[in-house]
């Protein structure tokens, strides 16, 4: 299996050293956008401003960049009267 | 991987259970092979005879080797023996329909994982090896019948299994109530208790061979989000976790971080709560 690298910059930037296996880079992605939800979560939760610039970055071995995962994808905001962000 | 949570591998480790001593065939190097540091475990809180000890340590096993990220007890199946960890890094785990795993304890070297399976041979979650891991199994009617000659023995069994189940209270409150910083920092403070023996004392540095996945699986964190958490952690100047090895640096700093009281793990290794119950 390849072996993925999901590198996080959001308030630090936090370079995956360890790396995990994925049956492919779908799965990397799938859980990138996992990780970047709970994230945005835990923020949101502890009443810290919600930076959407931040994102994580599926790497391969090589530290090539394969996928950026942009928090701003990632969520809607809305009002009663339509979306406003 | 989730998907490696399949019965498979508990079968290949019963086989090489069942061949036993032939197993020798693996080039092994000197390890622990009794069950010592589980009569060190009950004597943290109970008082055993020397007859008693001896007896526990006359209980028969045979030895399995499980390679990492083996189930070796699968959900839902009825087991007939303990298991008791003799070196490595052994998992509770239960899963949810999507495949996400959750680990509800983490046992280490001298643990008998699944002692109460003794008396409850179903039902109680499925156990996976972390690391490479040495398992002694006992047979149940082996400890079934040690409780019954030696009724003290029953009432040291009785106390570890209600330790596991403390464990497992505060497993719950860490992960239901805590954040991401304080849910890690709880379990690598249950591990220093637990490594220093349940006497009170943490072990400041020990290995810990769990990936950040694994991690994620115990605290219900995201790998990604353990990575951040462990990083505030070591900035901080509390713990640091590399290469399977936790080091601590602030040991009460670490303890506020993950509101950890030691209680729940050696209340009851004070002399006078070890006092026996029952007499023969």
């Amino acid at each position: 299996m390849p072996r993925y690298h999901l590198n996080l910059f959001n308030s630090l930037d936090i370079y995956d050293e360890e790396g995990r296996d994925f049956d492919d880079l779908a799965a990397a992605k799938v859980e990138a956008i996992r990780s970047s939800r709970d994230l945005m979560a835990e923020h949101v939760k502890a009443g810290e401003p919600l930076d959407l610039g931040h994102r994580i970055e599926v790497a391969d071995d090589e530290g090539k960049v394969l996928v950026t995962i942009n928090f701003r994808e990632l969520i809607t905001i809305k009002d009663s009267k339509g979306i406003t962000a | 991987m989730p998907s490696e949570g399949t019965g498979t591998n508990w079968y290949i480790a019963r086989n090489q259970w069942a061949r036993g001593k032939q197993e020798d065939q693996i080039n092994r190097p000197t390890r622990p092979s009794d069950l010592g540091l589980f009569v060190q475990r009950l004597l943290a809180r109970s008082r055993l005879t020397d007859e008693e000890q001896h007896a526990i340590l006359a209980l028969p096993t045979r030895e399995f080797e499980v390679r990492a990220r083996q189930d070796f007890v699968p959900l839902g199946e009825e087991t007939d023996c303990c298991c008791y960890i003799a070196s490595g890094l052994v998992a509770r785990v239960d899963q949810v329909k999507n495949g996400s795993r959750q680990i509800t304890a983490i046992h280490i070297p001298g643990d008998m994982a699944d002692l109460h399976s003794a008396v409850r041979p179903i039902g109680i979650g499925g156990l996976t090896a972390l690391t490479d891991t040495l398992i002694l199994s006992v047979p149940h009617t082996a400890v079934r019948t040690l409780g019954r000659d030696f009724p003290a023995i029953a009432e040291a069994f009785w106390r570890d299994c209600i330790l596991d189940a403390a464990i497992l209270m505060q497993w719950a409150v860490n992960l239901g109530r805590k954040d991401a910083r304080s849910r890690l920092a709880h379990i690598l403070c249950e591990l220093a208790i637990r490594y220093g023996g349940g006497r009170g004392g943490p072990l400041l540095e020990f290995d810990l061979p769990m990936v950040q996945e694994q991690l994620g699986d115990a605290a219900a964190l995201t790998s990604v989000h353990v990575n951040r958490s462990l990083r505030a952690l070591r900035q901080e100047r509390l713990v640091t976790v590399r290469g399977g090895i936790v080091k601590i640096h602030d040991w009460e700093r670490l303890m506020q971080a993950g509101e950890f009281d030691p209680t729940y793990l050696v209340a009851d290794t004070l002399p006078d709560r070890q006092r026996r119950l029952v007499f023969q």
